[in-house]
């Protein structure tokens, strides 16, 4: 809300000092009223900041030497936010005009925003002209539900459509799925897009029920559907054609709220896990709840803000579970369905599973060295190649850039261990916990403070930690660590 | 007595001094190279100057393709255009080494010895570096609707970015200025682009874009008031973190980004400095 506050002084001064809507002013509105494009930028790109699927990798396209544009296969960040977020994207909704009401959301239909929509043009234009100054690297365009899903569908595949052949764009575009819509209308988005996404919304179809009713998981799923079958259908006919258009190259991905309904990780990363496997998507993002509505059926606001710790967590844990090999049951379970607060996903499995180390460095294959805490893929590989030329010591290994700090008390080089390091539980514990890992304040400098009725620190996050940490949880850090050392 | 190549600071320039060393098969003990002029004289060395001559260079340019591959060419030339003084000296040595090895293609892996580990780490500097500057290249457009970019990096990059803002803006006319180094990279629409060092052209402070076209377009000013706008509203208050943003984007860079400019940031006073 402070941002849209914000935006509006801004809007104030700028069309004071600048008429912005010179340029554009004599374009003719959609719908709404007459807004000049700053307002609309300032307003729409406001209501889309809460959406966190916005990279622009994925699809490798050089430019066919007459349009505007390439695509890079990992993606290029422009800028970054004050929240310390990627820019990579233009990120706008098209419109806010939404006739739904999920109560999460800040321009739910029973919301009193100020609301707007771009044209085609305008989106067109100003996708354009950022993306020749290097702002950008792509669109990625939302849209609240304007009248139906149908029509809002319509009014982003014409935008789509401009935008590649009236303008002949070929940087990177990522397109919202509208659940509901006519299949058609998705399949055309998918042939002008690079990424398609459908959100999840929530992790379970219990907490869409309650938060979200306008939607329904049958109703999300449909979509998502179609665009990996679609997918898949058309990577063989590019095995048989080679020019054939190419549908949603960049694969889709979803996103989930964190925080709004009380699931545990161990769901989350269920469901994560099997929307990997039988929908193919690419990525899976986690949004941490930012309160922006009062209504009864949400969480109560305290002072500490989005579970940002626990977002951290869920992130870690995807990687492991993309690229590591990991099962969502190796890492969590029934008995323990949350992650620990002080310890990262990889650190907490290893010292449940010290039978399976230390790990010799020289011997090792590729997929056990991934699973030293604090060695990731480069690393691995790094190691992997390295040894072929000669055998590896820990010297070796540090000044390669591989980072000891926690996979010290894990590993042995040519049989021997890192100094006097002991493979015990509470031993590695204790020094992992020393390490000093990024944690935000409200963990890192826990505190005496006046007891309250609310749960305003979140402990319910904290609590969930590892019974051998629990109780240590209310101590100050320096106190957490005599406690320990002691 | 050591012999000291001392060699130009330029693709050209570093390989005819390799190429010196190499025709008389001197070893890292018996031989080293310095780039540029302003490097430290040791005792008991011999200094020989040599001249950057193409015929030299391509000859060792051939020999490292043909023997080393494709891939370790690349890794050596990124190095190459590192700002660290060692870089001659090391891909020297890195080339020594690659004589005892049986998979020479395999050289850059071999990270236990130091000289290899030293030119794979200003390969990655400078590739690190090309990736930020491939986001972070802002062009302005000018009153004849040439786009020109002004960029400080520490290392040489342009080249490594070259082609693929070429391959971005087939259809523009152009310019990204290095002001470390004092070159530009010109692009003319639907032609191959081409380098320009600085003191070929004109006098004067030629990096300030009014100098060279009288001042930027109409637009200009708009566009940037709305990216600066859009770079506002993007932010999560609830999720503000100044820390993270300063590690993703060092304030280095910040110099010549449109949307941290002086006018954004004249009443916060950590930027204060940086608005020059």
């Amino acid at each position: 809300m402070q941002g849209l506050i914000l935006g509006k002084s801004e809007i104030q001064r700028s069309m004071t000092t600048q008429p912005i809507g010179r340029t554009f002013g004599t374009a003719p509105a959609l719908f709404g009223g007459q807004k000049s494009l700053y307002e609309k930028l300032s307003i729409l790109s406001d209501a889309a900041k809460y959406d966190v699927a916005c990279t622009s990798s994925g699809t490798s396209r050089r430019g066919d030497g007459n349009g505007l544009g390439s695509c890079e296969k990992a993606g290029i960040c422009h800028s970054f936010s004050a929240d310390g977020r990627c820019i990579s994207l233009l990120k706008i909704l098209f419109t806010n005009e939404c006739i739904y009401d999920c109560k999460y959301c800040i321009n739910r239909a029973s919301n009193d925003v100020e609301r707007t929509s771009f044209t085609p043009e305008e989106v067109c234009r100003l996708t354009m002209e950022f993306y020749r100054r290097n702002y950008i690297e792509g669109l990625f365009l939302s849209s609240g539900i304007w009248k139906s899903p149908n029509e809002t569908m319509e009014q982003i595949v014409t935008t789509l459509w401009k935008l590649r052949n009236e303008f002949r764009f070929q940087g990177y575009i990522h397109v919202k799925a509208i659940p509901g819509a006519d299949e058609r209308l998705i399949a055309r988005a998918g042939f002008l897009a690079d990424r398609m996404s459908v959100n999840l919304e929530l992790p379970t179809a219990e907490g869409l029920r309650q938060l979200a009713p306008h939607k329904s998981r049958k109703n999300i799923l449909t979509p998502m559907r179609l665009v990996q079958n679609g997918m898949s259908e058309n990577r063989q006919e590019i095995q048989l054609y080679r020019s054939a258009p190419k549908f949603v190259p960049a694969g889709q991905s979803t996103q989930m709220i964190i925080g709004a309904t009380p699931e545990t990780d161990f769901q989350i990363m269920r469901v994560a896990e099997s929307l990997y496997q039988k929908f193919d998507l690419k990525r899976v993002f986690y949004s941490a709840f930012v309160h922006v509505n009062e209504d009864k059926a949400l969480p109560a606001a305290g002072e500490q803000g989005p579970p940002l710790l626990r977002e951290h967590r869920l992130y870690q844990a995807d990687w492991l579970l993309r690229y590591y090999g990991f099962r969502a049951e190796e890492l969590l379970d029934e008995q323990q369905p949350n992650f620990n607060v002080l310890l990262d996903p990889k650190c907490n499995w290893a010292l449940k599973h010290l039978e399976y180390f230390p790990v010799e460095v020289n011997r090792a294959d590729y997929f056990t060295l991934l699973r030293v805490p604090g060695i990731g893929y480069k690393s691995a590989e790094r190691i992997v190649k390295a040894r072929r030329m000669g055998s590896l010591s820990f010297e070796d290994l540090k000044k390669m850039g591989v980072v000891l700090k926690r996979a010290l008390y894990f590993l042995t080089c040519n049989g021997k261990m890192f100094g006097q390091v002991r493979i015990e539980e509470d031993y590695i514990t204790r020094n992992l916990l020393q390490t000093k890992e990024s944690l935000p304040d409200s963990v890192r400098n826990m505190n005496y403070r006046q007891l309250s009725l609310f749960d305003d620190v979140n402990f319910r996050e904290i609590n969930r930690m590892d019974g051998s940490l629990g109780c240590l949880a209310v101590l100050d850090e320096s106190e957490l660590k005599e406690k320990v050392a002691g | 007595m050591r012999t000291i190549y001392v060699c130009e600071d330029s693709l050209t320039g570093i390989f005819s001094g390799i190429y010196e060393v190499w025709k008389r098969k001197m070893t890292a003990e018996e031989a080293g190279l310095e780039v540029g002029d302003s490097f430290e004289r040791r005792l008991f060395c011999e200094y020989i100057f040599c001249k950057a001559e193409e015929r030299k260079a391509l000859a060792v340019i051939r020999m490292i393709q043909k023997n080393l591959g494709a891939d370790v060419y690349e890794k050596i030339s990124y190095a190459l255009l590192s700002a660290d003084r060692r870089k001659a000296d090391m891909v020297f040595r890195a080339m020594l080494e690659a004589k005892k090895l049986s998979r020479k293609d395999r050289l850059m892996e071999h990270l236990g010895n130091e000289a290899v580990r030293a030119v794979f780490g200003m390969y990655r500097q400078v590739a690190n570096e090309a990736h930020h500057y491939k986001g972070f290249v802002r062009f302005r457009e000018l009153k004849n609707k040439t786009l020109f970019a002004k960029i400080e990096p520490k290392h040489a990059v342009l080249p490594c970015i070259a082609e693929h803002f070429a391959d971005r803006f087939p259809q523009e006319n152009w310019i990204i200025y290095d002001k470390t180094h004092e070159v530009f990279l010109i692009h003319e629409k639907g032609k191959r682009y081409y380098f320009l060092q600085q003191y070929m052209c004109m006098k004067g402070d030629s990096g300030s874009a009014q100098n060279i076209a009288g001042g930027f377009s109409e637009e200009e000013m708009d566009y940037e008031t709305l990216w600066k706008g859009f770079v506002q509203s993007i932010s999560v208050a609830e999720r503000e973190n100044r820390a993270l943003q300063n590690q993703n984007l060092p304030l280095r860079f910040r110099t010549n980004l449109v949307e941290f400019s002086k006018e954004e940031w004249s009443d916060s006073p950590n930027f204060g400095e940086f608005s020059s």
